[in-house]
C-alpha cells in the first residue's frame, strides 16, 4: 500500500524530478523510493532517454535555402545571403532538409537529391 | 533565443526597418520552421505556417507591448497557425482545446522494459526516425505543442505557459502526459526489437 503510494508520488512529481526543479525533501523521498522500486527506476531512466533521443534526433534549426528564399520573397524583404545559405549546407548523406525522411545523395548530375521526396540541391551539369 | 533577441533593435523592428526585420527572420525562422514541421508533419504545410507566422508578426510588431519575449510571442503565433492548419485538415477532430487533454486520467506506464543501454547506432536508422515521427504525430496537438516547446525548443515551463496561454500547472500535466506517451511508444518499439533478437 505504502509502495503504491510512493509510485503515485513519483509519477505525479515526475516532470519536476526529471527537470531538477523538485523541492529537496520530496526529491529525497523519491530517490529513496527509486532505490527500492525497480519498475519506477526503469520508467525514470527510459523517460529521460526518450527526451534525450528526441533532442538528439531533432533537425537543426537552420532553414533550408529554398524555404528561406520563398519566405523572404513573400515578406518582400531584401534577400541578403547569410553564412548558412551562401553555400550549400548539405553533403551526401545529410538528412533531407525538406522531408527529413531520407538521406541526400548525388543523382549522377552533381545534384544532391532526396530519394524520398525528390528535393534537389545544387547541380552543375547543363 | 533570448540571447539572439538582445542584438535586435525593437525600435527599428517596430518602425518597419526591412533590414532589421530580415535579421529577425534569420534569427527565428529556423526554430519556427522546425516547430511547424513537427506540429503539422507535411513540409508544404510547415512552410505555409512559417510564412503566415512571419507575415502576422510583420503586421503586429508595431503593437508588440513586450509583455513576453519576442521569441515567446512569435512561438505563440506559430502554434496558433499550426493549429489552424490542423483544424482545416480535420475540422471534426481538432480545436485549440479539444479533445481536452487535461480531463483524462493519467496513463500509468505499462511497458516496463529497460532499453536504455541499446546501441546508439539504432538512433540513426531511417526506420527508427520514422517511428519517432509517428509517435509524435499520435500525440494530440495540445500535448505535442507542449513537448515541442519545452523539450525541443528549450522554453521554460513559464515561457511555454505564456506561449500557449495556459497555466504552468496545465503545462506540467500535459508535459507529463506527452513524455509518458512517447516513452510508451518507444518502449513498444524496443520491445519488438528485443523480441526479434531473442528469437
Amino acid at each position: 500500500m505504502s509502495e503504491k503510494h510512493d509510485c503515485g508520488l513519483m509519477l505525479s512529481s515526475l516532470v519536476e524530478y526529471i527537470d531538477g526543479t523538485l523541492r529537496e525533501e520530496v526529491c529525497r523521498e523519491i530517490e529513496r523510493h527509486l532505490r527500492d522500486c525497480e519498475n519506477c527506476r526503469v520508467v525514470v531512466n527510459t523517460l529521460r532517454k526518450t527526451i534525450e533521443i528526441y533532442q538528439v534526433t531533432a533537425e537543426p534549426d537552420t532553414l533550408p535555402a529554398d524555404v528561406r528564399q520563398r519566405l523572404f520573397y513573400r515578406l518582400e524583404l531584401p534577400n541578403e545571403p547569410t553564412e548558412t545559405n551562401s553555400a550549400l549546407a548539405h553533403q551526401p548523406g545529410s538528412l533531407c532538409p525538406h522531408c527529413h525522411q531520407a538521406r541526400l545523395d548525388y543523382d549522377g548530375t552533381l545534384t544532391l537529391r532526396c530519394p524520398a521526396c525528390g528535393y534537389a540541391e545544387g547541380g552543375g551539369c547543363t | 533565443m533570448d540571447k539572439a533577441a538582445q542584438t535586435l533593435s525593437l525600435a527599428k523592428l517596430q518602425a518597419g526597418d526591412p533590414h532589421e526585420f530580415a535579421h529577425f527572420v534569420d534569427q527565428y525562422s529556423g526554430s519556427v520552421y522546425r516547430l511547424a514541421l513537427k506540429m503539422v508533419s507535411e513540409p508544404q504545410d510547415a512552410e505555409d505556417v512559417l510564412q503566415e507566422t512571419f507575415l502576422k508578426a510583420q503586421r503586429a510588431l508595431p503593437k508588440f507591448e513586450g509583455r513576453s519575449s519576442l521569441a515567446t510571442w512569435l512561438y505563440r503565433i506559430a502554434v496558433n497557425e499550426a493549429l489552424m492548419v490542423l483544424r482545416k485538415r480535420r475540422p471534426d477532430m481538432i480545436s485549440v482545446e479539444e479533445p481536452d487533454p487535461d480531463a483524462e486520467e493519467l496513463d500509468e506506464p505499462l511497458q516496463i522494459i529497460d532499453w536504455c543501454c541499446l546501441p546508439e547506432a539504432e538512433l540513426l536508422s531511417n526506420e527508427f526516425r520514422q517511428h519517432l515521427q509517428a509517435a509524435m504525430q499520435q500525440l494530440s496537438p495540445a500535448l505535442r505543442a507542449v513537448f515541442l516547446l519545452r523539450d525541443i525548443e528549450g522554453l521554460s515551463i513559464e515561457e511555454t505557459a505564456q506561449t500557449l496561454d495556459v497555466s504552468q500547472a496545465v503545462v506540467k500535466t500535459r508535459l507529463l502526459r506527452a513524455r509518458l506517451k512517447l516513452r510508451e511508444a518507444l518502449s513498444e518499439y524496443y520491445k519488438e526489437r528485443l523480441t526479434e533478437r531473442s528469437q
